[in-house]
């Protein structure tokens, strides 16, 4: 026999709130409906995975967020900006004839002239120093070099691998060129740890992903599937294996470099000194930087946002610098120090439309594949969200149109996610519309 | 108050957490929810000169965040189908942390997918009342306040999109099974 299932006595029996009685002839009739069992079944399993949303928080890129919104309000106020310009126009030319009528005839009044501030520059500069490295290792530490040669168990400064109980250790690389090797055999999950000379800066990192801070040192660690590099220029390349190795921004200070600017009090402007702990990812005035990377950034008049994200996009820190109505110019000269740009994320709309262009043909065929499948298909622009690693392949593309023929998306989709751009050097992401009409 | 970039940051960095969370609950583990938060956050900046100051910030910004993503429900399912694919990527992100089980995460997620596609089939306004109610845990007064309705309506959406929500449970492959090996374990001596 089936009946519609006692749904609030069963949500009141898993609660645990049906008398005794209440309960005991519940379970009567459950064991003899099967309708009933299952309503049970799924109240269970819908309070199981209720209690798993509710205790799981998102995993929010924040960065992104951060960008997108920055680069949204940067349109906002632009087309505010407008608006209020062409409301003056307008107004303008209403009261033109009446107010070149009154100037005519106004005595010359004397002008006071209003000393307009030079922008001045804020740059960042990103200071690269010795490293020191305090790694706890995980699992047990195997062949083990310094320099070329077997380290000092000696808890001492300058190079020492101390191995204590076989847990921790403790590296101070303090001279250029030093190298650590470890040997192939060796099984390490390093949860590192490191540090600026003098305490400026900490990062941490987690156990598969190393860590590596810009400076003038070579690091090499060998492993049984990875070998990861740091040259001289700063640069970190992954020579084998499938471990990656993620940038870490130095120090960060936001203040002026050579020419710096002085305040009417005579203190310089705008210096800010960080520590960023286990940061990879910056956001200046909206851009995204990852890296030690030298970039340039026009930031808007009034407050230059800063923020620095850690490897899950969680904000380490945050800072706004109001800058008055001083125009923020954020020069690469300041970090050029630094070595060569590794990823900055930019691509210019000549760079991107060839790609684009090259695919036509091909796009003019899912359009006329589409037509025939749907001989009353418009014109209209279907807008293509494409994003791109560093190295100028689509991580993702993302189509959006309204009542777009799930065929013509289909068929844009494979088209796109072929296309290669040249390397923007970090993520990228922009839009493009397909304008679609037949003739 | 609107264009005060300052100022805007600061409830940004406050409130955005908040956002997420509920956006997150009412769409489900897509990667639409970076998308809509921004979406809020924009609306926020257009609309502090409309904050009067007569309800809570917090209070203002739920509803606002449960409009924009009712909207962007609406939007999506006025649509034949949304695009959306993902392109692997190569290096994994996980930034090492230790995965309990990894065949459980995923059986889990794909548990959750799947309650989320049934949400889908529940009018609005029974979804929302369930969302805020078992997801968020908001109290009846409080979800009747918001939504403007009599705290009798708000129980009784409840009461109906969970009936509706178990009977569609019932049927749905992976959904049922799992409830069927649940009882099955519970069942065992």
């Amino acid at each position: 026999m089936t009946h519609s299932p006692k749904t609030r006595a069963m949500s009141a029996y898993c609660d645990g709130l049906l008398s005794d009685t209440g309960s005991a002839l519940l379970e009567r009739h459950l064991a003899g409906c099967e309708t009933c069992q299952a309503e049970l079944s799924a109240i269970r399993e819908y309070a199981r995975l209720r209690e798993g949303i509710r205790a799981t928080e998102p995993a929010i890129d924040w960065s992104r967020v951060d960008a997108g919104l920055e680069a949204s309000l940067r349109a906002e106020r632009r087309q505010r900006a407008r608006m209020r310009a062409m409301r003056w126009g307008a107004g303008g030319a209403v009261f033109a004839a009446a107010a070149a009528a009154i100037i005519w005839f106004m005595p010359e009044a004397p002008r006071v002239a209003s000393r307009t501030e030079v922008p001045g520059a804020v740059r960042p500069t990103i200071e690269a120093v010795p490293v020191r490295l305090t790694a706890r290792l995980l699992e047990r530490v195997g062949d083990v070099q310094l320099n070329g040669r077997a380290p000092s168990t000696d808890p001492v400064d300058g190079g020492v691998w101390g191995t204590g109980d076989g847990s921790s250790a403790l590296l101070a690389l303090g001279e250029e060129g030093t190298t650590v090797r470890l040997g192939a055999a060796t099984r390490t999950r390093l949860d590192a740890h490191l540090a600026l000379e003098g305490g400026q800066l900490q990062v941490v990192a987690r156990s598969s992903t190393l860590v590596v801070l810009a400076a003038s040192h070579r690091i090499e660690i060998e492993r049984a599937t990875c070998v990861i590099e740091l040259d001289a220029t700063g640069a970190v390349r992954v020579l084998a294996g499938t471990e990656g190795a993620v940038r870490v921004d130095g120090e960060l200070v936001v203040g002026t470099a050579e020419g710096r600017v002085e305040e009417p009090g005579g203190e310089p402007a705008r210096r800010v000194d960080v520590t960023l702990d286990g940061a990879v990812r910056l956001v200046v005035g909206g851009r995204v930087v990852e890296g030690v990377s030298p970039y340039s950034v026009l930031a808007p008049r009034g407050a230059l946002r800063l923020a620095a994200f850690d490897a899950r996009g969680r904000e380490v820190w945050t800072h706004s610098i109001d800058a008055g109505d001083l125009d923020l110019d954020l020069r690469p000269s300041a970090v050029a120090a630094i070595g060569r740009p590794v990823i900055a994320g930019h691509l210019d709309p000549e760079e991107i439309e060839p790609i684009v262009r090259g695919s036509q043909r091909a796009l003019q065929h899912c359009y006329e594949q589409a037509l025939r499948a749907h001989p009353d298909l418009g014109g209209g622009t279907l807008r293509a969200r494409v994003s791109l690693d560093r190295e100028g392949a689509v991580r993702r593309v993302r189509l959006d149109r309204e009542q777009a023929p799930a065929v013509l998306e289909a068929c844009v989709m494979a088209e796109a996610v072929t296309w290669r751009f040249p390397a923007p050097g970090g993520p990228v992401s922009f839009e493009i519309p397909l304008r679609f009409r037949s003739r | 108050m609107a264009g005060d970039s300052g100022a805007f940051q600061e409830l940004f960095r406050q409130h955005r957490g908040d956002a997420a969370r509920i956006v997150h609950r009412m769409l489900g583990p897509t990667s639409e929810v970076e998308d809509v938060v921004q979406e809020v956050f924009l609306h926020v900046y257009r609309s502090l000169g409309s904050f009067r100051g007569d309800a809570r910030f917090s209070t203002w910004l739920y509803r606002l965040t449960v409009n924009v993503t009712r909207m962007h429900l609406r939007r999506k399912k006025s649509r034949p189908r949304f695009a959306d694919v993902e392109v692997p990527e190569t290096v994994a992100d996980d930034g090492g942390m230790p995965v309990a089980d990894p065949a459980e995460l995923a059986d889990q997620r794909a548990r959750v997918r799947a309650l989320y596609e049934l949400l889908e089939a529940l009018s609005e306004k029974k979804r929302e009342v369930l969302v805020m109610h078992d997801f968020e845990g908001m109290p009846a007064k409080d979800i009747g306040e918001l939504l403007e309705i009599p705290v009798l309506t708000v129980r009784t959406r409840l009461f109906y999109a969970r009936k509706e929500l178990y009977a569609a449970m019932r049927t749905h492959p992976l959904l049922a099974s799992a409830a069927l090996a649940i009882r099955e374990s519970e069942e065992a001596p």
